[in-house]
């Protein structure tokens, strides 16, 4: 293998592991939020993949003009998820939420089955197609854009809630819900927005992903599993750590995949979920006490 | 003219049995007044059923004389009830700015002119506005906490607590800050088993025992006519 398809499997390898660590961060953001799996979390990025697709059929724009209408649709998408899959049932046990949005994920698996069939769909590129001429490399437009998007979108993510009363508000309630409340923080709301928060960067990874990787209506199951798998990597409940553990499926499905094959890279990427359980079991940046669900 | 807050015949049952029963009390503007008690005797709980934080089964609370049955908590927040729980419970992953800034609920000049106000009367604290709180000192957690809820501009404070595991040296800081915050400020009830360190703070106050409110009056009439030292001792 040549420096040259090195840099390119790298590249590939740092634009997924972008995409994935949009999903698995808003995946976390909820888990923090409520104290439950969020499993419809999935089928979320699915349906941001198919608006996508939809967008782009209805509007020839290219998807990093549609990317900001699909994070507003998603973050409504989002509001009705919490309103119907969680708010009724906060103050029942976790597996309560655990149902509902399992309810809504199938709902949505079958709501996109029966609008786009069950055949791969493509989104739209995100800033046309070809490549990049960087130093005598040729780089893949596509992945590139894919990368600063995300990061644009991850650093959006970090000034949101470190830089913002809301996000100030939000991460209080996530860490104490009950002394949020006592301070005046209307924290239903906040979930809320949380899962508005989370649906949107899950709808921009389904348009980033749509591209390249196609989108279907069963893919949810999946992206939920790399999602949870992530954040057991990265540390239960650490957003940091749920970004680390999305670039290192990512480095697993595109460059370990690239020298072995798909399904060894995909058994040794669960070989080092194991490790990781056996020698670090709260993840590579630890478990945020009292977090597991 | 009405009190700050007052309670009249207030009940709290938790699975059915009273943890409060018919409990009474008036707190004036801007003042200071002790709950005292021994563990288990219904403060904590008294103070949570005043920031809503647990249903009364019976009895009604008022603040500014406007009555608080069916405002929740963070509606209670506010309308100018601060509340400090026993054990701090400061937002451990976040910082000390981000603590103090999360309660302010105002625009942008005076939630900075409340953190200057904050870190003038907390000092230790500027010095570690940008560490995560869970790596601070039990005392600093403590001026955390009681920082955090002035930076709501209360008119009531309630404090749980608030000496209960720190060395003496920082009881007296402490008891120096809230001295501090009291002037001018807020109406503050502090729930407390530490006589001496409450002493210095409040010149009157109530005694709670088993659920119920045993006796009223300055906290040197408390500890003379004896029902203080019968409150303290435990169940």
């Amino acid at each position: 293998m040549d420096a040259l398809t090195l840099v390119q499997l790298l590249l590939n390898a740092t634009a997924l592991g972008a995409a994935y660590a949009l999903v698995a961060l808003g995946f976390v953001l909820v888990i923090n939020a409520t104290g439950a799996v969020n499993f419809a979390h999935g089928d979320l990025v699915m349906a941001g993949g198919f608006l996508s697709v939809a967008l782009a059929g209805a509007l020839p724009l290219p998807g990093i003009v549609l990317l900001p209408v699909v994070a507003a649709l998603m973050a409504l998408l989002g509001l009705a998820l919490s309103a119907a899959a969680y708010l009724p049932l906060r103050n029942r046990p976790p597996v309560s939420v655990f149902i509902s949005t399992i309810a809504v994920g199938v709902m949505l698996q079958n709501g996109a089955n029966a609008i786009f069939g069950a055949a791969p769909r493509g989104g739209p590129p995100l800033a046309g197609d070809g490549a990049l001429s960087l130093g005598g490399l040729a780089l893949d437009r596509q992945s590139a854009a894919v990368i600063v998007a995300a990061a644009i979108l991850l650093a959006a993510t970090h000034l949101l809630l470190t830089h913002t009363q809301l996000g100030k508000r939000m991460r209080a309630t996530a860490q104490d819900p009950e002394m949020a409340c006592a301070l005046g923080v209307r924290t239903g709301r906040m979930v809320a927005l949380t899962f508005a928060l989370a649906a949107a960067l899950a709808g921009t990874a389904g348009l980033l992903l749509s591209n390249r990787y196609f989108v279907t209506p069963a893919e949810g199951g999946s992206l939920m599993l790399k999602a949870y798998i992530a954040v057991v990597i990265g540390g239960w409940g650490r957003i940091g750590g749920a970004v680390i553990g999305a670039f290192l499926i990512a480095l697993f499905e595109s460059v370990i995949a690239a020298f072995l094959s798909q399904p060894v890279a995909e058994a040794a990427l669960y070989a080092v979920l194991l490790i990781v359980l056996f020698v670090r079991p709260g993840g590579i940046l630890g478990e945020v006490e009292g977090r597991r669900a | 003219m009405s009190a700050l807050l007052e309670l009249r015949g207030v009940t709290v049952a938790y699975g059915g049995a009273p943890v409060v029963e018919d409990a009474s009390l008036t707190l004036a503007f801007r003042e200071v007044a002790a709950l005292l008690g021994a563990n288990g005797a219904g403060k904590s709980t008294l103070l949570k059923a005043v920031m809503g934080l647990v249903p009364l089964a019976r009895g009604e609370i008022f603040l500014h004389g406007e009555t608080l049955t069916g405002v929740p908590p963070e509606e209670r927040a506010r309308r100018g009830i601060a509340y400090v729980p026993e054990g701090r419970r400061v937002f451990g992953g976040m910082t000390v700015r981000e603590n103090l800034e999360v309660a302010a609920w105002c625009d942008a000049a005076s939630r900075r002119r409340r953190l200057d106000e904050a870190f003038f009367l907390f000092p230790q604290l500027a010095e570690k506005s940008s560490a995560r709180a869970w790596t601070l000192s039990g005392g600093q957690q403590q001026m955390l906490a009681i920082g955090r809820a002035l930076m709501q501009a209360p008119s009531l404070l309630l404090l749980d607590e608030p000496f209960l595991g720190l060395a003496p040296v920082l009881v007296r800081e402490v008891v120096n800050r809230i001295r501090a915050a009291a002037v001018g400020g807020p109406g503050i009830l502090i729930a407390e088993q530490a006589f001496d360190a409450v002493a210095a703070l409040a010149p009157r106050g109530y005694a709670m025992r088993l659920g119920r409110v045993t006796a009223e009056g300055t906290l040197s009439e408390l500890r003379d006519s004896g029902m203080l030292a019968e409150s303290l001792l435990p169940r």
